[in-house]
């Protein structure tokens, strides 16, 4: 393998961001829709205003609480190398979630992430985490590991937490596109349109009680189980 | 402080060996056929529901090899309340022991604070069952009542031998969030959770048999999937606290039973 030509220095940090939310990153995210296609084939999200709707709701109501939280308070333990903590929050995410797909499309999601990473960065913490991975005595959730992964980066707590949010928002807006299906540039007006919003919440990520991990969202969740006995599914949650 | 406990004992079925309550609670037995293995007991309540400052701490041991049915005689009404109303449960299910606990709905009224932790200790070996159910408010009073109530803030988390394998955490506030956006209540007004777990080795025919019955209800959403190969949780949306008391009570009535001709063969 070839070595580093150049050390980022100055804009380190944003290209660090673009690599690490960059779509073409190979995890498999795009295979996961979260409960979206059920809410496409129950004709509940039909349409650019509802596809809008179901995003912010996602982003307020289910990121903040959950994956974006956990973003948070993973970026801050690996700060701290607490690696006990990092296992606590991870079986915690663990057992938060509920339906069966989203469990492990997180899982996935995450292993893969951390496979990249631990190779690129040769960093001890994350060699450590990706021990316990291996040795199955930790799940590797994909927010953990962002969180972990984005510390060791030295990327700015609100930014790592930002790009996760707007991260997601693209993974739901990009599915919608195809599963609604939307044009391109409705697609585009979406991610416009929220970027107020994932600044917002990602300041109040920043200030959330560790009590409020894993609110919630009985719709949703039921609808990500419901995806299990769906008839026809092109994706995998 | 108002307080419960007790604690399960074991002879050649399962008995009441320790209780204690302060008012406004009381324990009574409720084992209709006698020689039933399961021991079955009824919380009841002279208050007529949770008022201001209350505080609720419920502690429950059931032994190893022991089993214990736990009931509520009616709907929970929490009422308004300015610094609140709490409720702590602590429950440890021992070594091959029993415990299914479907309480009636919770019904917060007008202006009331709610905030409650249920953590529950079992076993590898254990079987649990566990619901519950929280409505809109009193929805079908005067002009109704629906989402009136200021918090409702419920954490429950079982953990099985030091490992935490579920939690929720359900957190209501009307006032901050929209409970009819995507993925909250949308157009439903009551919802309930039911998480089970078994030492046998799957749950698919008892998830398939649930997934059967629920289809043919009307007027909910439902969604049932595995925690674990032996576990799976259970949620459903509906409009009427009876209805998913009912459906959750069938479920508890079918282990409870299967429980009773299992200890019967021993």
């Amino acid at each position: 393998m070839n070595k580093i030509t150049v050390q980022p220095t100055a804009l380190g940090s944003l290209i660090k961001i673009l690599h690490i939310t960059d779509p073409t990153l190979p995890i498999g995210g795009f295979s996961h829709s979260n409960g979206l296609e059920t809410y496409v084939q129950q004709n509940l999200v039909k349409n650019a205003s509802s596809t809008q709707d179901f995003v912010e709701s996602m982003l307020k109501n289910n990121y903040k609480f959950n994956d974006g939280l956990a973003v948070k308070l993973a970026y801050d333990f690996t700060l701290k190398k607490n690696l006990n903590e990092i296992l606590k929050l991870d079986n915690e995410c663990n057992a938060l979630k509920a339906p069966l797909e989203i469990r492990e499309g997180s899982q996935k999601l995450g292993i893969r992430l951390i496979k990249i990473y631990a190779a690129l960065l040769d960093d001890p913490f994350l060699n450590e985490i990706n021990k316990r991975i291996e040795q199955k005595k930790m799940q590797g959730h994909y927010s953990v590991i962002f969180g972990i992964v984005t510390s060791i980066l030295k990327i700015d707590a609100e930014k790592a937490v930002c790009a996760f949010l707007y991260n997601a928002a693209v993974g739901m807006v990009t599915n919608a596109v195809k599963l609604v299906p939307l044009g391109q540039t409705d697609g585009q007006h979406i991610i416009h349109n929220v970027e107020g919003l994932i600044e917002t919440l990602t300041l109040e990520i920043l200030e959330l009680n560790r009590d409020m991990l894993g609110v919630c969202n009985t719709a949703l969740d039921i609808k990500c189980m419901q995806h299990e006995y769906l008839y026809s599914r092109l994706y995998m949650s | 402080m108002e307080k419960y406990s007790l604690k399960t004992g074991l002879r050649e079925q399962t008995i009441l060996k320790d209780v204690y309550f302060t008012p406004p609670f009381n324990l009574v037995e409720v084992r209709e056929n006698k020689k039933n293995p399961l021991l079955e007991m009824m919380v009841m309540s002279s208050s007529p529901g949770i008022l201001n400052d209350d505080f609720y701490d419920i502690n429950i041991e059931v032994i190893d090899g022991s089993s214990l049915n736990l009931q509520t005689q009616s709907y929970q009404r929490i009422y308004i309340s300015e610094k609140g109303t709490n409720q702590h449960m602590n429950i440890s299910v021992g070594v091959n022991a029993y415990f299914s606990h479907v309480p009636h709905p919770v019904v917060p009224h007008k202006g009331a604070r709610y905030t409650a932790k249920n953590t529950i200790h079992i076993k590898n070996s254990s079987t649990l069952l566990w619901a519950e159910i929280l409505t809109c408010g009193r929805k079908h009073m005067g002009e109704g009542e629906l989402f009136q109530f200021k918090k409702h803030h419920a954490i429950t988390e079982i953990i099985q031998e030091e490992v935490l394998i579920f939690k929720d955490n359900l957190y209501i506030v009307p006032e901050e969030i929209n409970l009819k956006e995507f993925g909250q209540y949308e157009e439903f007004t009551h919802q309930g959770s039911l998480f089970f777990i078994t030492p046998e080795t799957d749950v698919i025919e008892r998830m398939e048999n649930i997934a059967q019955r629920l289809s043919k209800e009307e007027g909910i959403s439902y969604g049932i999937s595995k925690v674990l190969d032996n576990a799976y949780v259970l949620r459903i949306l509906g409009n009427e606290g009876e209805q998913l008391y009912k459906l959750f009570t069938q479920i508890r009535k079918e282990e409870d039973y299967l429980i009773n001709q299992r200890l019967r063969l021993n």
